[in-house]
């Protein structure tokens, strides 16, 4: 028999009981389509949570950071290390960072240590911004930042009182940071000496000027004593160009800080308080930094890049050069086993862009054998991809057993089937149809079940994949911190095609039993008469 | 002599009804001939429909032989029955038995299909067959549109329509009434006049086995009487 011919039957054969064809399709269709919807919120979870990792780095970085202990010259990440990585096959591009820390005052605020990550342009280029611009790239020795929208909130408390509005007071610190005038502090450590930064008898008051509208420096009366420590050769630096800060050698600190009734009007505060919680004693040297613009995000929410400062990584380093002598200890920097600080600056990290993420495993490994310590993405993901495949078993496992359902309701039907169909098969026999021709008939009735279930449940999957979609997916991947027009729900093309082959096989292994049965039957029913 | 196209051998079926024993077919011997009309008439009960299920190779005999075309049926398994049933044999059943969800030319073309013959070659030879019995004009009827008669007639065209060198009919008229019995039995006679077929034709009727060739008479699973027609009616003839 052709095979067009046992398709023809089996259909027409289905078409003869509408009904009850349709009632045991319908049992396929809830069963694909519960597997298939299962399947693709698993899929579409992981397809969310891949986007994240590709969003902060993708797969094809390695970052490279230092094994070594500090002491140890060979294996720390500077220019140097840079060339050597860059000779390796397959690596693109690298990009370093630069960590410095520093107090910094703002207003009548002040945070004892920020961080500040010097990063190539690139770098920044990804960075979105709340209000501002992105730091320039100018290596002129003058420090612009981006300010992570969070440092404010997280670091900065009250010069006066060592008060932290955010945490104590429950409020943001009225201060903007873009119009305002804003200090770095610099402490000098000579790498042999034991220099006392301490600030517990610091007399420092500063003047701060809150309100945007007189962020001008003519308002900005600041004195300070500068360190007497300090290098001569850096006493020229000193006095920076910019006037909002105005540098006086004088021993005695008189600033005055008047009461700013937009922050705190019980704020008393009298000049020459020893209580001062301020970092800027003496013994810093407070240059000017300009603020030029602040990362995406309100006071509330928070991004990779909300708990840090960025810089240019060219802007940084002629920062540090201009305010530190070659022996001075520059913060986060390492030293020699002397205590000696290196006379170029070292990296914190490398991030390597290799150009393949076939090649990543290659190449992480090449610089692990250089000594240096490095992870990948790939390696978090392939981990992550593993757990994602026991949830997807277990979500399909769930749908699984609807599919279960619709089996045995496939077998049931085509049983039945063949009781009703006893005579017309006996006739079949007789007229010299093969035992093989009959199982292939009912086999192929069984998996046309199967497969109409199938392509009708993918389309179901569908409908209900852009309900999920539109309508419950954007709530639930805001609250867990994903982007909003991520799909909850993801049904790519194999999984479309696996299903329609499953359903087809489930209909068919449903379908062998009582197509077995179908060929035992006796010719002889076809004699007998009724 | 005539080309042996059947050999019943010492034929047995034995049926167990609790713990009796029912002799269905006690020890039958008989030839059939090639392009012979042969009617096994015995009552109900008389065990004739067994023979004929036997014949075609639908009940295995307790012993004995059916030997038809050199071959013995009774050793083969279902698979060789069925493609020894395909390739030589038309059935005729009392109940017709078309398909219901088929109309008349197809289910003429219907014993075709399981040889494979490809769709149009197997319509062309239906709607002969068709025309042959005298029904083209029902071709696209459905069985449930047709009367018994034409039913029947629709049988027989899909017994011939593989072209079979034997052909076996269960009480062909059992559902016919006289007039359609009469044209049925007609029709058979015919073709096995022209077409050269052997029909092997069972029923309880003695006016319609009067047609036939040879007139096997059965009572208790025993034969009884074998008349030959033929030269009954040359001795009639002379």
């Amino acid at each position: 028999m052709r095979l067009s011919d046992i398709l023809g039957m089996s259909l027409s054969n289905l078409w003869r009981r509408k009904i009850r064809s349709f009632l045991t399709v319908l049992g396929v269709i809830i069963g694909t389509a519960s597997i298939v919807v299962m399947l693709s919120l698993g899929l579409g979870l992981k397809q969310a949570t891949m986007a994240e990792v590709n969003s902060a780095g993708g797969l094809t970085e390695i970052f490279v950071t230092s094994e070594a202990d500090y002491g140890d010259g060979e294996l720390l990440l500077d220019d140097n290390t840079i060339s050597k990585i860059m000779e390796i096959e397959n690596v693109k591009s690298i990009e370093p960072q630069l960590n410095f820390t520093m107090p910094i005052m703002a207003g009548k605020y002040e945070s004892d240590e920020v961080t500040i990550i010097g990063v190539t342009q690139e770098y920044l280029k990804d960075i979105e911004l709340e209000a501002g611009e992105l730091p320039t790239s100018k290596a002129d020795g003058d420090l612009t930042l981006l300010f992570g929208n969070q440092v404010l909130n997280e670091s900065f408390y009250e010069s006066a009182t060592g008060i932290y509005p955010y945490y104590e007071k429950d409020e943001v610190p009225q201060v903007d940071l873009l119009r305002s005038a804003v200090f770095g502090g610099i402490t000098k450590e000579e790498a042999d000496t034991d220099s006392d930064t301490d600030s517990e008898d610091s007399t420092t008051m500063v003047k701060n000027d809150v309100d945007p509208a007189f962020s001008d420096a003519d308002d900005f009366e600041s004195e300070f004593s500068d360190g007497n420590d300090f290098d001569s050769s850096d006493d020229s630096d000193s006095s920076s160009d910019n006037d909002d800060s105005d540098t006086t050698e004088d021993n005695k600190q008189t600033i005055t800080n008047p009461l700013d009734d937009l922050v705190d009007g019980d704020f008393e505060f009298d000049g020459g308080n020893s209580g001062s919680a301020s970092v800027f004693t003496s013994d810093v040297k407070r240059v000017p930094v300009k603020v030029s613009g602040i990362t995406v995000g309100s006071e509330s929410d928070y991004s990779d890049f909300s708990y840090n400062c960025y810089a240019d990584m060219d802007c940084l380093k002629a920062f540090i050069k201009k305010n530190y002598g070659l022996n001075d200890v520059i913060p986060e920097q390492p030293v020699d086993k002397n205590g000696k600080p290196y006379k170029d600056l070292k990296y914190s990290q490398l991030v390597v862009n290799v150009d393949g993420s076939e090649n990543v495993e290659d190449v992480l490994q090449t610089i692990q054998e250089m000594g240096y310590r490095g992870d990948a993405n790939k390696e978090w993901i392939e981990e992550t991809e593993k757990q994602f495949m026991i949830i997807e078993a277990g979500l399909g496992g769930i749908g699984a057993v609807a599919m279960l359902v619709a089996a045995i309701s496939i077998a049931n039907t085509m049983t039945m089937s063949i009781y009703e169909r006893t005579k017309e098969i006996g006739v079949m026999k007789v007229l010299g149809c093969s035992l093989g021709n009959i199982r292939s008939m009912f086999l192929s009735e069984a998996a046309f079940i199967g497969f109409i279930g199938g392509v009708a449940g993918i389309i179901l999957s569908f409908i209900l994949s852009i309900i999920v979609n539109h309508f419950i997916a954007p709530t639930i991947m805001e609250d867990n911190g994903f982007d909003a027009s991520l799909k909850i729900s993801v049904i790519p093309l194999w999984l479309i095609l696996a299903a329609i082959g499953f359903s087809t096989v489930i209909g068919m292994l449903a379908g062998f039993f009582p197509a077995q049965r179908a060929t035992k039957l006796s010719p002889l029913a076809a004699i007998r008469n009724e | 002599m005539d080309n042996v196209v059947i050999e019943v051998k010492d034929l047995y079926k034995i049926f167990r009804v609790g713990s009796a024993k029912v002799h269905a077919l006690d020890g039958v011997d008989f030839k059939v001939y090639e392009g012979e009309f042969c009617a096994i008439v015995g009552t109900s009960g008389s065990g004739k429909s067994t023979l004929l299920n036997m014949l075609a190779g639908l009940e295995k005999p307790t012993k004995g032989e059916v030997i038809i075309d050199g071959q013995h049926i009774e050793k083969m398994r279902e698979n060789k029955l069925v493609r020894f049933r395909r390739d030589n044999v038309g059935f005729i059943f009392q109940s017709f038995n078309l398909l219901g969800t088929l109309n008349a030319l197809e289910n003429v073309a219907l014993p075709l299909s399981f040889r494979g013959v490809p769709k149009e070659v197997r319509l062309k030879r239906a709607i002969k067959m068709l025309k042959l019995v005298g029904l083209k004009e029902h071709a696209m009827h459905k069985p449930s549109q047709m009367s018994g008669g034409q039913q029947q007639r629709v049988g027989m065209a899909r017994a011939l329509v593989v072209n079979p060198r034997i052909m076996f009919a269960d009480e062909p008229t059992g559902n016919l009434d006289s007039r359609t019995s009469k044209e049925m039995m007609n029709l058979m006679r015919e073709v096995v006049n022209e077409h050269h077929k052997t029909l092997v034709m069972v029923t309880h009727d003695d006016s319609l086995a009067a047609i036939a060739d040879r007139v096997i008479r059965i009572v208790d699973g025993k034969i009884v009487n074998i008349e030959d027609r033929r030269t009954k009616v040359m001795e009639e003839s002379e």
